[in-house]
């Protein structure tokens, strides 16, 4: 067994290696992931060569795939570097096994036997039944194109961006599309669909020169960009942690919340 | 329950054109006191009306979570991962969410008549 092979099996086994999953994540006496992130980067970097040599067959570490890609000047965007599709226990599979009592491949509503609101939200092509097609969510379906299509167009007359197009938002594109007529005729519509159509996919895989590379690795390093450690994987244990709320006025404790319903959690930042 | 992490575009960073059309100009927060502060400016102007908690600054949640910069979780009344989102921006997918969740729900019903579901 050569030393790389050493190093990427070690690389793997440092996943939760550092957070003891009987305490809370922000319990003092917990250590901080600092100088273990920078070990997985560490090993990243080891592994990343490989990525390169590899390609699509490489499945280890995902960090060593995030490295490649800005190394290698990769553009970040669907479909290329590293957005792997979700994970879930409810997948098509464990609704048609449960709902799906004439095995037809297609979940009615007295099949469902649930709110009316829940149905029509799983019917996410509103085409009467809950079928494999409304639980695809990777790039090739046609509904997450059409929904893609759509939001762009949203964006372009929400000026304000605040995800609400008002009545003098639209008056403002409807004058756009007239221009200086006073109505909108059939090419300025297609026009404006074929525009939201033509930006879905940016040609080409090198990343634009907006910001500098070492600007990319710097982000990647600190974290902004991703975190060289995978998470908890479906079926694991969430690890608790407490946390104090924006406004100050309360602690939350993760393993509280989940007692009595599901908990979403939602990771992000303001940019 | 929404958790606050470290900026993805901070103007020290890899600062994002989009955000500067916006107004979002923000650095790297250095220490707890300023990470909330941005927290807090977020959470007003997205009015965000769910509990919003805020990551230690050595990114405690966000690394084991690896929630950078952003992502989706469900996670069960047994404290179980029923959903993981891939990593955002591109693996963030609130649809794919709303389906798990409610697969969440009809699995813990007892029958499965469900009259209301609070969402």
């Amino acid at each position: 067994m050569n030393l790389r092979a050493l190093l990427a099996i070690s690389a793997l086994s440092v996943p939760f290696g550092w957070a003891n999953a009987q305490s809370s994540l922000t319990d003092p006496s917990s250590p901080s992931p600092t100088a273990p992130a920078a070990q997985r980067w560490a090993m990243a970097g080891l592994l990343a060569p490989w990525v390169e040599l590899w390609g699509d067959r490489f499945q280890g570490m995902e960090a060593a795939r995030m490295l490649n890609t800005i190394q290698r000047g990769d553009a970040l965007r669907a479909g290329l570097a590293w957005y792997d599709p979700g994970q879930r226990r409810h997948d098509w599979a464990w609704f048609a096994k449960r709902f799906d009592a004439d095995k037809n491949g297609l979940i009615g509503k007295k099949e469902l036997k649930a709110a009316p609101e829940l149905f029509a939200s799983l019917d996410r092509d509103r085409d009467g039944a809950i079928t494999e097609a409304d639980f695809d969510w990777s790039d090739k379906s046609p509904w997450v194109r059409q929904n893609g299509i759509s939001l762009r167009l949203f964006r372009m007359i929400d000026k304000n961006g605040n995800g609400k197009i008002s009545e003098s938002e639209m008056g403002e594109y409807f004058k756009k599309l007239a221009g200086e007529k006073e109505f909108v005729d059939p090419d300025n519509l297609r026009d404006a669909l074929l525009l939201a159509m033509a930006q879905e996919s940016p040609k080409g895989k090198s990343r634009a020169k907006k910001v500098a590379d070492e600007v990319w690795m710097k982000s990647l390093f600190e974290g902004d960009l991703g975190s060289p450690f995978d998470g908890p994987a479906l079926g694991q244990k969430a690890l608790d942690f407490t946390l104090a709320t924006q406004d100050g006025k309360a602690r939350m404790t993760l393993s509280r919340l989940h007692e009595d319903k599901p908990v979403v959690l939602i990771f992000g930042s303001f940019t | 329950m929404a958790v606050y992490v470290r900026e993805a575009h901070a103007v020290d960073g890899a600062f994002s054109g989009n955000n500067e059309n916006a107004g979002i100009v923000v650095k790297q927060p250095r220490n707890l006191f300023d990470r909330t502060e941005v927290a807090k400016a977020c959470s007003a102007k997205l009015e965000i009306t769910m509990p919003l908690v805020v990551d230690t600054i050595d990114d405690r949640v966000g690394h084991a979570y690896s929630g950078m910069p952003d992502r989706l979780y469900v996670i069960d009344q047994q404290g179980t991962i029923a959903y993981k989102s891939g990593r955002g921006p591109f693996g963030f997918k609130p649809g794919e969410l709303e389906q798990s969740l409610i697969g969440v729900l009809l699995e813990q019903s007892s029958s499965s008549q469900i009259e209301k579901v609070q969402k």
